[in-house]
């Protein structure tokens, strides 16, 4: 299934936000590889990063960061050297998001039939090479072709919502996401992603808000995509319960930074980074919808330790940890780790 | 259906309203120390007049008798006469309502059409050279009063450049249009009279626009907010991120639809400001409008018309209120009536 030439290769990713309380690198030297039909994992605490990563990649962070250096190489083409023209053709077409919180990811005054149709017809206005594509024929209600393709767009997000097992989409079109349970909405995201034939979804923690058995169903929906439509996914999570069950390769983030990076099974087997045990060890006595809790502080990204920056919560710590800079080393057969103790010893 | 029972309910509160405005006016007119019959009848008439009229107009009976025929008299469309005009209040408000009523239209329309570019585009160029330039026309726009901006454009652009007409609604030397609804242009546009439409239209420009200026800034106020604040919401995110939608349409239909709903839900405030800046706009530019008319009314202490005035300009205020919530319940599908 893993091919040579990755669908997705991001390297040396820095963004910084200018705050008022000062500059906060969100992201700091980030490399992330994603195959075709590969399932990668992005892991770590709230605040490490991993949204701010998910968004450069699409180019869609709110406030504009300070910075965004480095590479963002989808298939042949690095994102960040892109106009805004050809990047908005990627996003949606080539890369699609499905984000974190199904209650306030909808637009509250459309109805979801409104709002899947609209990203079918673009998708489709897009696609087609013979024009250039235009706002305009989101509003063309006027011309025949116009409300052909309306009239299809309407029909096709029927069809995709019953694809995502929405119950009775036939009705479910015409109502308003209040209307909707959490999975129901989680649903509408999920066909909403999928609308556009991308052949990489980033999944930023898309279950985070649901309950375990809909957590599930969602899961399965999207493992069943991945094998029917062919695409990777990048799958954003604090839960390693979740990403060991679904992802091939986990990335583990720490403070903005990768800190390990390997298999799934290898990663679970073989744990190189403190951090990534303190990870595992937490999920494991955590009872199944508890908060996984590590002990310790979660870092001040306005000030962070100097060294690595897990030192000040590390059981493994050494001095030298405070003054010195790991490197993402590797440890393994695909795997990396960022924590240069071993036995006590630095090497 | 939702919106029908929203209609009927409110239309049904309306009842409780004008029974309070009527009250009010009512117990406005007693404890006024005024004398209306002496006031009607004139200096010169004798005693026995005055006891003959205050008898007919049922002023000698106790208050509560009168309050009743008050409410019998209003139910009849009986205002009273004014001592100004000399004809019935009913008939000078049947004038002049239609005057005021085109007026704050073309005004509102005016206010609220710019307010809502100028806010969008002051929320999407945030802190750039239009949003600082904006937030200035803005601020001016609430702070100059209104009877300074009137006569500042009368003297500018209808002295200096003479571009506009300076007062009334209509030139002398054009018939007004047939009446209809006595809305000058509406009228000229049924009847076909293009030389009333060219005239009326030309008349109302500066008095509309000048009565537009504190919607207007009150809208590209409401707006701006409350653009930032939907341009920084998940779904509008989403929209690109998941969808993929470009970002004009994101912007000017995801969003500007959420923020109108905030916008919308305070413009009834606006409204009132518009009362208020009518009364002057109209007396600057002399428009023969309720504003003019109750000025004169309260300067020459003629109680009837203003009394009509209230009741039929509190009757306009619910009347707007009502229009703007039900704006706002279309807008939003998640309001429960
Ligand atoms: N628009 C922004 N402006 C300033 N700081 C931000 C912004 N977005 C995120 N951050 C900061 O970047 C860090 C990483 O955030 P995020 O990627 O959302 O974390 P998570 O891993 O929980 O998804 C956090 O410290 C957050 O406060
Ligand atoms: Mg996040």
């Amino acid at each position: 299934m893993v091919t040579d030439s990755p669908l997705l290769a991001v390297r040396n990713l820095q963004v910084r936000f200018e705050t008022l309380r000062g500059e906060l690198q969100a992201v700091n030297g980030v490399d992330l590889t994603i195959y075709p039909g590969q399932i990668v994992g992005l892991i770590g605490e709230s605040g490490s990063g991993k949204s701010v990563t998910a968004k450069s990649i699409l180019n869609v962070l709110s406030t504009p960061p300070g910075i965004t250096a480095g590479e963002i190489w989808y298939r042949e083409r690095n994102l960040l050297d892109l106009s805004p023209r050809e990047m908005s053709k990627i996003r949606g077409q080539s890369i699609a998001m499905v984000s974190q919180d199904p209650m306030s990811s909808l637009n509250p005054v459309f109805t979801v039939g409104e709002q899947l149709r609209d990203a079918l017809l673009w998708s489709e206005i897009v696609q087609d090479s013979t024009s250039e594509p235009s706002s305009w024929n989101l509003i063309d209600r006027f011309t025949r072709a116009g409300r052909r393709r309306f009239r299809r767009a309407s029909a096709q997000a029927v069809e995709d919502l019953r694809q995502v097992e929405l119950p009775a989409p036939h009705q479910q079109v015409k109502n308003y996401p209040h209307q909707l349970s959490g999975g129901m909405r989680q649903r509408v995201l999920t066909a909403l992603a999928w609308a556009g034939q991308p052949d990489l979804i980033i999944a930023d923690e898309p279950t985070t808000a649901l309950d375990v058995t809909i957590q599930a169903q969602i899961l399965m929906l999207l493992q069943d995509l991945v094998k029917t439509r062919g695409a990777s996914i990048l799958y954003i999570s604090h839960d390693l319960g979740v990403v060991a069950q679904l992802c091939d390769r986990v990335a583990v983030m720490y403070a903005g930074e990768i800190v390990e990076e390997a298999d799934v099974r290898e990663i679970f087997e073989n744990p190189r980074h403190p951090y990534t045990e303190a990870l595992i060890r937490a999920t494991t006595m955590a009872s199944e919808d508890d908060l996984v809790e590590i002990p310790g502080e979660v870092p001040n990204m306005l000030a962070l330790p100097s060294g690595c920056h897990f030192w000040p919560r590390c059981p493994m710590m050494i001095e030298r940890c405070a003054s010195d800079t790991p490197l993402l080393a590797v440890v393994g057969p695909n795997h990396k780790s960022k924590c240069a103790v071993i036995h006590g010893e630095w090497v | 259906m939702r919106i029908l029972r929203f209609l009927i309910k409110r239309l049904l509160y309306l009842i409780p309203i004008m029974i309070g405005l009527i009250t009010i006016t009512f117990v406005l007119m007693n404890v006024i120390p005024s004398n209306p019959v002496r006031l009607a009848i004139g200096p010169q008439a004798s005693m026995e007049t005055e006891e003959r009229v205050r008898r007919q107009f049922g002023l000698d009976r106790p208050v509560w008798e009168q309050y009743i025929l008050y409410y019998e008299r209003m139910l009849r469309g009986d205002l009273g006469r004014s001592l100004v005009t000399r004809r019935p209040v009913v008939d000078d408000l049947q004038r002049r309502i239609p005057a005021s009523v085109e007026l704050a239209i073309v005004g509102m329309f005016i206010g609220v059409a710019l307010g809502l570019a100028l806010g969008v585009l002051s929320a999407v160029h945030r802190d750039k050279l239009i949003d600082h330039a904006s937030r200035v026309a803005a601020i001016s726009g609430v702070s100059i009063p209104a009877f300074f901006l009137s006569l500042l454009a009368q003297l500018i652009l209808g002295s200096a450049l003479a571009l506009f007409p300076i007062t009334g609604r209509i030139s002398f030397e054009v018939d007004p249009p047939s009446a209809v609804t006595g809305l000058y242009l509406l009228d000229s546009l049924l009847t076909g009279n293009l030389a009333a439409l060219r005239s009326a239209a030309h008349h109302l420009i500066l008095p509309a626009f000048t009565l537009s200026i504190p919607i207007l800034a009150l809208t590209a106020r409401l707006t701006r907010s409350g653009m930032l604040d939907v341009l920084s919401q998940d779904y509008v995110m989403n929209a690109r991120a998941a969808a993929g939608l470009p970002e004009r349409i994101a912007i000017y239909k995801y969003a500007l639809k959420n923020a109108l709903i905030a916008t919308v839900s305070q413009i009834g405030l606006g409204f009132g400001a518009l009362l208020n800046g009518s009364v002057l706009v109209e007396t600057v530019f002399d428009w023969p409008g309720l504003g003019l008319y109750t000025v004169t009314a309260a300067i020459n202490q003629d109680i009837q018309p203003i009394v009509g005035t209230t009741i039929v300009t509190g009757f306009m205020f619910v009347i707007i209120n009502i229009l703007t919530d039900l704006t706002y319940r279309i807008l939003d599908p998640r309001i429960e009536v």
